[in-house]
């Protein structure tokens, strides 16, 4: 799938005046759990269901899709929410990072 | 197996014998060092993870900001887990902040073991060499463990 960005140059010097400025990166960014073969399932789902209230069913397949899929997108937001929610995971020993959402 | 871990009068339960808790005090001993001393290792990484893999500049704020907070976490559960495993008793009793130290301590003890030991997803997959080892008998205990204690806290969610 491809995206469509927004024009960096004006086509015409009659248009607003050119603004010197990086765009704001208003992406959401996703906070991802990678599978690995140490964490328990039952953990994990524990971890889930604990840090974001997540109900045992909605917690139970996210745990499945990293354990069969390789990874799972279990937050989306703003960056510092984000990292917050990748030290947490961080602090109860799950693999996660955080990326824009894409 | 007789359940290791028990709820009673909202306090969770850990059934350990002497050998055991000392068992834990050592391992939770070796813990604090590698989190206080780490030395660049796949352990340490798995330890503390890179939070953005793909983003150097990023990556390196965000350690330069919360690395510490993290050392500080660890090394705060692991010292409220020596604290009630010193006790004389057989019974050990925790409260709900105590058991979350416990089960993310045990957790971060297998985390380096597993590491080390190179662990595959099924255990079954352990080959008889690895399953034999002291070590990994070490590991698979710690895992028993932990999903006891798993089990014994998804009931009070």
């Amino acid at each position: 799938m491809s995206r469509v960005r927004a024009a960096t140059s004006s086509p015409s010097v009659l248009d607003v005046p050119d603004v010197d400025e990086t765009p704001f990166d208003d992406r959401p960014w996703v906070v991802i759990v990678w599978n690995d073969p140490i964490n328990l399932m039952s953990y994990v789902t524990f971890v889930l269901q604990k840090l974001f209230g997540y109900g045992l069913d909605k917690a139970t397949a996210l745990m499945l899709d990293v354990h069969h899929k390789g990874k799972a997108v279990v937050a989306s937001g703003p960056r510092e929410q984000s990292e917050l929610h990748v030290f947490r995971l961080h602090e109860h020993g799950l693999w996660a990072t955080m990326e824009h959402d894409e | 197996m007789t359940a290791i871990v028990t709820r009673s009068s909202g306090r969770y339960v850990l059934h350990l014998g002497k050998d055991e808790r000392a068992l834990l005090a050592r391992l939770l001993g070796e813990l604090r060092e590698l989190v206080n001393d780490p030395v660049e290792s796949s352990v340490v990484r798995r330890l503390f993870p890179a939070v953005y893999p793909d983003d150097a500049e990023r990556e390196a704020e965000y350690q330069r900001l919360m690395r510490e907070d993290l050392v500080s976490s660890r090394l705060a559960a692991v010292d409220v887990v020596e604290s009630v495993l010193g006790g004389s008793g057989r019974r050990v009793t925790l409260d709900d902040a105590q058991m979350q130290a416990f089960v993310q301590s045990v957790n971060a003890v297998r985390l380096v073991l597993g590491t080390l030991l190179d662990v595959t997803e099924d255990e079954d997959e352990a080959s008889p060499e690895l399953a034999s080892s002291p070590e990994y008998q070490l590991y698979a205990y710690l895992s028993w463990l932990l999903d006891s204690a798993i089990q014994a806290m998804s009931r009070e969610l």
